[in-house]
């Protein structure tokens, strides 16, 4: 499904992903850990298409095609879907609305017809009880004046929405208590299929403990340093990552 | 007054090619944004050319007249008593007195708002020069809403000069809705002259959309104790539109407040200007004035002049204001457009969710959608469609 190859990455004049190379299969959910500042995110946003995160060299191809190539809506139509670190407030777009816009787009882009607002309704009350959501967070403006929880939740909920291939969490872990941890971890188990995928980024093995992964990675100064299963990330919680760093030492 | 009405109203009707007495120049500060060189030129070009004046029947035009469910015979007066667009005199100079007088306007008249009341004015066709002023009063305790709507006048050049004097009354609320939607041919200049009596509201909104040249003096006095004023206006502006909103807001008295959102969106190249005042009288104690202006920059050749003052006389008051002027927010672009909506109606979402949040402001839910749809459809044709638009 995702084939990224030898991938190079520079944002602001300054070297992020340094040849990353990770093969992603439907319906696995590959974990990429690693300490603050390897690239986790970079990962994430040069996936998305975000400006200022160009690939200099190397190869992203996602279902044959080159996905690089793509604008990022068009990425979105195609299946990739990334839920962000820091999802954006954006104060008057109602979320409903704002959704409603992002299917319809995407069905668009895909020669689907659009889908009626009577349609996205029932959608969304399906959806809503799958992942146990209140339904007022869809009366209000996207993610505006919501708590940390709530973002995250809206992300998982565009996400159930949506319907992606393959789903990129960013830290989704972060600023969550454990509560919120825990239901946004079932909304994502609730949305594994045997054909959808997932690459869940994370700082904290923690976040595994929830939503196992098939595969672990350990991406550090910009390259996948080590792949495991779930057991390498309970090592990382044990040992941090400065056995990383020491391996790195010794091998140069 | 402003000193240009001072000018358009000078007594003595000075020969086309003579320079108009008393237009004020740039140097002036309250006119250094809004350059009257083009309008005086056109003005003057016109010449003296006799005009078919007609009274304009302008119902079936307004914007809002359905939605607010407002009655003929609510506006028959406002229709048949202050449509005054008849040219009378050519010259740029005529007395706008003597042209109300002739026009069937008394000074003096002045429309008692019982009930809610249309005023619409558009240029007739041909007409040139449009001058009226108007006095409403807003009885004691009652609540009143005004309509106010400019309307496209077709393509020939013309120049609206109006004067509104509003006297809201004791524990009054009167409620403004200003629609200023007049065509890219158009010059507009306004001045609204409120005074609040004690407990008074005035609650001031205004959209201007218009593609032509408009100027609106807003000038608040709130003179009365308790008396509160809200402003909120909206300027869409794109091509060579030039928007200036003068606001002057005079707390009088003790224990007055003001609210103010002021926010413009320009476009191609456009100029949006606003200053937006806030006085507060010596002794005037317990005074609240928050002030905000933000605006949106879509183009490397539009221009903002935004400008807050405050002149503060008293001690213990509490007075704010703030201004911004940015481009659209890029890390909200690239989330809609993560989620599939392609860049240009991102950003059309995003100006209209920017437009449209000061409709929490305005009270009178009814006329929502038809100011929503104005923003609407300055979006889908004129703003946001890239630089140069």
């Amino acid at each position: 499904m995702l084939e990224i190859k030898d991938l190079h990455v520079t944002v602001a004049n300054r070297a992020i992903l340094k040849g990353l190379n990770l093969q992603v299969n439907p319906g696995e959910v590959h974990a990429i850990m690693g300490p603050n500042g390897a690239g986790k995110s970079t990962l994430g946003y040069t996936l998305a298409g975000r400006e200022g995160y160009e690939a200099a060299s190397g190869s992203v191809q996602f279902n044959g095609q080159d996905l690089l190539a793509l604008e990022p809506q068009a990425r979105a139509a195609e299946g990739v879907f990334l839920a962000f670190q820091y999802p954006v407030e954006i104060p008057g777009v109602n979320n409903t609305y704002f959704l409603r816009a992002a299917l319809n787009a995407q069905r668009k882009y895909r020669g689907e017809p659009e889908i009626d607002a009577r349609e996205f309704l029932s959608l969304v009350r399906q959806k809503l009880n799958v992942l146990h959501i209140k339904d007022d967070l869809l009366q209000r403006a996207v993610n505006e004046g919501f708590s940390g929880g709530e973002k995250k939740r809206n992300e998982i909920f565009q996400m159930a929405m949506l319907e992606p291939k393959l789903a990129i969490l960013d830290e989704t872990d972060s600023g969550l208590d454990i509560d919120a941890l825990k239901r946004v971890a079932e909304g994502v188990n609730l949305l594994r299929t045997p054909e959808r995928a997932f690459i869940v980024i994370t700082h904290y093995q923690r976040l595994l403990d929830y939503i196992v992964p098939d595969f672990v990675h350990v991406l550090a100064d910009g390259k996948i340093v080590q792949s495991g299963d779930k057991d390498l990330a309970l090592k990382l919680e044990d040992e941090g990552y400065a056995w990383i760093k020491q391996r790195k030492m010794v091998e140069a | 007054m402003s000193q240009l009405l001072h000018a358009l109203s000078g007594a003595l009707p000075a020969p086309l090619r003579e320079p108009l007495p008393g237009l004020p120049s740039t140097r002036t500060e309250a006119w250094r944004y809004s350059p009257l060189r083009a309008l005086e030129a056109k003005v003057r070009a016109w010449g003296a050319q006799p005009v078919d004046a007609k009274n304009v029947s302008a119902l079936d035009r307004s914007l809002l007249a359905n939605a607010l469910a407002l009655a003929p015979h609510d506006l028959a007066a406002a229709n048949g008593a202050v449509l005054t667009t008849t040219p009378l005199n050519p010259h740029f100079a005529a007395a706008r007195s003597a042209f109300a007088q002739a026009a069937g306007l008394s000074r003096g008249s002045t429309h008692a708002l019982h009930a809610p009341m249309l005023w619409i004015c558009a240029p007739q066709l041909g007409a040139k020069l449009v001058q009226a002023q108007q006095q409403f009063s807003v009885p004691d305790g009652s609540q009143a809403l005004l309509v106010i709507e400019q309307h496209d006048g077709g393509a020939i050049d013309s120049l609206t000069n109006l004067l509104y004097q509003i006297d809201v009354g004791a524990s009054a609320t009167l409620d403004v809705l200003h629609l200023q939607c007049a065509g890219a041919a158009q010059s507009v200049i306004e001045r609204s002259e409120i005074t609040l009596a004690a407990d008074a509201t005035v609650n001031y909104f205004e959209l201007q959309c218009g593609l032509g040249w408009a100027r609106h003096e807003l000038s608040i006095a709130l003179a009365g104790s308790g008396s509160c004023a809200n402003v909120t206006a909206l300027s869409l502006l794109s091509a060579r539109q030039h928007a200036d909103v003068q606001l002057s807001l005079w707390h009088q008295v003790p224990n007055t407040r003001s609210s103010t959102r002021v926010k413009a969106i320009a476009d191609g190249r456009s100029r949006s200007v606003f200053n937006g005042k806030i006085w507060v009288a010596p002794g005037s104690d317990g005074t609240d004035a928050q002030l905000k202006t933000n605006n949106l920059l879509l183009s490397e050749t539009a221009e903002i002049d935004a400008k807050p003052e405050l002149e503060i006389y008293a001690e213990e008051v509490s007075c704010s204001h703030g201004a911004t002027v940015g481009q659209l927010d890029e890390r909200a672009l690239f989330y809609l457009q993560s989620r599939g909506i392609a860049p240009a109606d991102a950003r059309k979402m995003l100006i209209y969710a920017f437009a449209a949040e000061l409709l929490s402001r305005v009270d009178t839910v009814a006329a929502h959608p038809v100011i929503k749809q104005l923003i609407q459809n300055r979006l889908a044709d004129q703003i946001g469609v890239g630089d140069g638009a």
